[in-house]
């Protein structure tokens, strides 16, 4: 027996244990994929039908749908329910504040995009601007994930982001074919996200027993 | 000054030592409930690797000591009891790691 029990260690990896089934990586993957889609359906052509942009909205609630039936039916009944204390509650709930910001953030740029606010740089198109803007945002958006959420990977995923926007915006300026960043990217952390998903399904079956004690 | 910066640091007895919380299961069970403000049976016995039977017993116990305490809730139409640890038992606790600490600070090296 130790004669130290860490117990910042032990809330820390309990909290990690509620991210390591996946489904976060499979979700934020998918969600890359319905820009392609509007990249094809919505941007590319001239005068694109009312059907495809319902159609490209369609596609983004896939992943949304996916993640909360997954969370529910798959991940809630294997890993049970835990609330964390008040310093978790804290850091969720600046969390939060962030994301509120964040929403705010975006209302901005497309008000600068809409009123065509967007000042010219030498050399550089219009679209540099709003993807320069979009790409700080979603770096500080994904570390704020990564730093309060203990979700490191998100780190890495915001580059991808910011990476997979460039490549749609640069294909947008082409004006034909399909982002490859974006597809890739978006398999990477599928499939990192399913890897995942698996192993916590194997190492967290159903339980047995009526698990309401008492 | 006190004992500790006199050299007259004493151990704690046996008798001083919750044996309750010294068993290794339940001192598994007690400390993970330490770091959640709550949790419910499946995810104690993911993070304790207890079967249900022994966690079942261990909570049992600590159940008629005051030290746990269950909170019957609904998630949907799912019912679930929820297990925390009480101000009891999160004193008790701390005891124990106080005196578990005195305990090893005092062997010799």
């Amino acid at each position: 027996m130790t004669t130290n029990i860490d117990l910042k260690e032990l809330e820390r990896r309990a909290f990690k244990s509620t991210f390591q089934d996946g489904i976060w990586d499979i979700y934020l993957g998918l969600m890359l994929l319905p820009m392609v889609i509007w990249l094809l359906l919505v941007a590319h052509p001239d005068d694109p039908s009312t059907a495809a942009v319902v159609l490209t909205f369609g596609f983004f609630a896939v992943p949304i749908f996916l993640f909360r039936a997954t969370k529910k039916y798959l991940i809630m009944p294997r890993l049970g329910l835990v609330q964390f204390g008040t310093a978790r509650q804290r850091k969720r709930k600046k969390l939060g504040l962030a994301m509120a910001l964040s929403v705010l953030g975006t209302a901005v740029i497309v008000l600068i995009t809409a009123r065509s606010l967007i000042p010219t740089f030498n050399n550089l198109p219009d679209w540099a601007f709003i993807v320069g803007l979009f790409g700080v945002k979603l770096v500080i958006v994904f570390s704020l994930i990564a730093y309060f959420l203990d979700y490191p990977r998100a780190y890495l995923y915001g580059w991808f982001y910011v990476l997979s926007i460039v490549n749609l915006f640069t294909q947008m300026g082409k004006g034909s074919g399909v982002p490859i960043l974006p597809v890739l990217f978006a398999g990477l952390m599928i499939a990192f996200g399913s890897i995942l998903l698996i192993q916590f399904l194997r190492t967290h079956p159903l339980p047995t027993h009526e698990v309401s004690h008492g | 000054m006190d004992d500790q910066e006199n050299g007259a640091y004493t151990s704690p007895t046996p008798g001083e030592i919750d044996k309750l919380i010294h068993e290794p299961a339940r001192l598994m069970i007690v400390a993970n409930l330490s770091v959640v403000e709550s949790a419910d049976f499946t995810f104690l016995m993911n993070r304790t690797d207890l079967t249900w039977g022994n966690l079942s017993s261990h909570l049992n116990k600590l159940e008629q000591a005051g030290y746990v305490e269950m909170e019957k809730t609904f998630v949907g139409k799912r019912p679930y009891t929820l297990l925390k640890l009480t101000e009891n038992g999160r004193s008790a606790f701390q005891t124990y790691r106080e005196k578990m600490a005195q305990v090893f600070n005092n062997l010799p090296e």
